[in-house]
């Protein structure tokens, strides 16, 4: 490995090979058992002749590979919104299957692969939508409730709160860190995601210590500049 | 710089319990679309977009929960208990699979048996008595619910109160009646549009993905005014069917007409790609022609629209269309000689 490779290996990015499968955390994904069978049509391959829409071989393939995985988005996104059943199910997948195949399978001649497997996150985030759109056409309740504040900590009053956000945004910006960056710090502190999810914007190209390890960058950033302050 | 002074404390424990305590996820006017930024994930957004999408969400309450909870959603594969779901579900079974890919890609392959039709000189005239009875007892009933005269009703409802430019399937000429989308109220509509809607709803109710059904109800929603449930309802007719170009020509007019609505340049070059796919499907149809003209004209693109009204008026000559024709013709004409611009082409009135 050189000197390069080991630099940004220490800084958390994904070398070019592992930013294949880094993202998502698809890794588990593709090793699944809707991972390609030797010989057979690698999964970008197979959607690129699925979107032709004439050929039936490739869409019998399609659905031996990746309605499995179709089914299990569904059922979890359906869930989360407290509903089940085997009949909404089955018609939730039906429809992701009309949007696979509506104008002339545009979804699927749309797919850019940036990074081998990145089809099986695309199918999935085409799955979530469908359900998604579903239950705002029926009025379901979404996002969930914001997770409420632990007993032992004390917040400051909403106006505090906002200064504090704009100040420590000053900050982040007097200190010339990256946008990249400063979008990690505010979904990590704001937003409320964790590292692995974070991790999980393949445009970040971070892996989850990646991302560790800016949040503790900053925090501590943060944390002198305003120890500092306090001593002036 | 003085909270550190005004507070104490760490400054990231406050932002953290602040944060809990303040966020407050609400849609707002300049949210972006939350399919897109679900798509942020697998990475399937133009780099300009993902960052701008990425800066947005990091700020706004609403979207970054969308995304925080997209990505808890599908961050992890899936669990044992959703793996045997799967396996439970109905496109488990192979003949549940076979049947949906036939939906998806028809096969096109000859009877492979034949039935002989001599066999029936024997009993003709067993069958012709029944057959006469049961076209008495049964027949009736049968034809007035059928697509067939449904599509007959749409079209005599779009003759009576005529409320678009562009042709529908079969319609005769009629006069042009009243603003453009408007939605109507039902006590408004022709009798033949409410009796369409009440065999659209049984025939929906009875085969609910039938291609045919879902073109009448996408039709009907045309003539009542509503583009958005209309367009659903063909696009989904048009995924079942895509070869049929009577869903191309009911979707590119229905697309066209809320462009008119919303004054929206790239939906009218949608309407035009989708009637031009139809002339591709069937070339010289007099509609799909009629129609397209007609798009490319409100898209200025006039030697276009020159060359589909001059086919057109070749295959047609007769009908009462045709002056409404050669108007536009002759409007397109003066336009590309260079002319003072024409308005907008209007609807001829008798």
């Amino acid at each position: 490995m050189n000197s390069g490779e080991a630099g940004s290996q220490d800084r958390g990015e994904l070398p070019p090979e592992r930013k294949a499968t880094g993202t998502l955390t698809l890794e588990a994904v593709t090793e699944a058992p809707w991972a390609p069978p030797a010989g057979e049509d690698s999964p970008e391959d197979l959607l690129r002749r699925c979107a032709h829409m004439d050929d039936a071989q490739a869409w019998e393939n399609f659905l031996i590979r990746f309605n499995p995985l179709i089914e299990a988005t569904v059922a979890r996104i359906v869930r989360r919104y407290g509903f089940d059943g085997p009949g909404l199910r089955d018609d939730l997948v039906q429809e992701v299957y009309v949007k696979l195949c509506a104008n002339r399978a545009k979804v699927l001649r749309e797919f850019k692969p940036r990074y081998p497997g990145a089809v099986f996150g695309y199918i999935r985030v085409i799955a979530a939508n469908v359900v998604h759109d579903y239950f705002k056409s029926k009025g379901g309740k979404y996002p969930p409730d914001p997770s409420p504040l632990p007993a032992n900590l004390a917040a400051p009053d909403e106006t505090e709160w906002r200064l504090l956000v704009r100040e420590i945004e000053d900050v982040l910006r007097n200190a010339s860190v990256s946008a990249r960056d400063r979008q990690i710090f505010w979904l990590y502190y704001r937003q409320g995601m964790s590292a692995k999810e974070i991790a999980a914007i393949s445009l970040l190209k971070l892996t989850h210590k990646g991302v560790e390890s800016v949040i503790v960058r900053l925090k501590e950033l943060i944390r002198r500049a305003f120890e500092d302050d306090k001593r002036q | 710089m003085n909270i550190g002074d005004r507070n104490g404390g760490d400054p990231i424990e406050r932002l953290q319990a602040g944060a809990l305590a303040h966020r407050r996820p609400q849609k707002t006017r300049g949210c972006p679309d939350e399919d897109r930024l679900r798509l942020l994930l697998p990475g399937q957004v133009e780099p300009e977009e993902a960052e701008e999408l990425l800066a947005h969400a990091a700020e706004c309450d609403w979207c970054g929960t969308v995304l925080r909870e997209a990505a808890r959603d599908l961050n992890d594969p899936p669990t044992g208990e959703e793996e045997e779901l799967a396996g439970k579900a109905r496109l488990a079974d192979p003949r549940a699979r076979r049947g949906l890919v036939e939906r998806i890609v028809p096969r096109q392959r000859p009877d492979p048996d034949p039935k002989p039709w001599f066999p029936i000189l024997r009993w003709w005239p067993a069958a012709g008595l029944a057959a006469a009875a049961l076209a008495g007892v049964v027949g009736y009933p049968l034809w007035a619910h059928s697509a067939a005269h449904t599509q007959r009703l749409l079209a005599q409802a779009y003759t009576e109160r005529r409320q678009m430019e562009m042709r529908l399937p079969d319609a005769a000429w009629g006069h042009a009646q009243t603003q453009l989308g408007a939605e109507t109220s039902s006590f408004n509509e022709p009798p033949e549009l409410l009796d369409a809607k009440i065999n659209i709803k049984r025939g929906i109710a009875a085969h609910p993905k039938d291609p045919k059904w879902l073109q009448l109800e996408g039709r009907a929603e045309l003539l009542g005014g509503k583009e958005d449930a209309a367009i659903a309802e063909l696009e989904l007719a048009h995924a079942l069917r895509p070869g049929d170009a009577s869903i191309l020509l009911d979707l590119g007019t229905a697309l066209f007409q809320k462009s008119e609505k919303t004054d929206d340049a790239k939906l009218r070059a949608e309407a035009f790609e989708r009637l031009s796919e139809g002339c591709r499907l069937k070339p010289g149809d007099a509609e799909l022609l009629f129609n397209r003209a007609l798009a490319a004209q409100r898209m200025s693109n006039f030697h276009e629209a020159l060359d589909d009204w001059q086919a057109y008026l070749q295959i047609d000559s007769t009908s009462g269309w045709v002056p409404e024709a050669r108007k536009y013709r002759d409007e397109v004409k003066k336009n590309l000689i260079g002319s003072a611009p024409t308005p907008p082409p209007q609807p001829q009135t008798h």
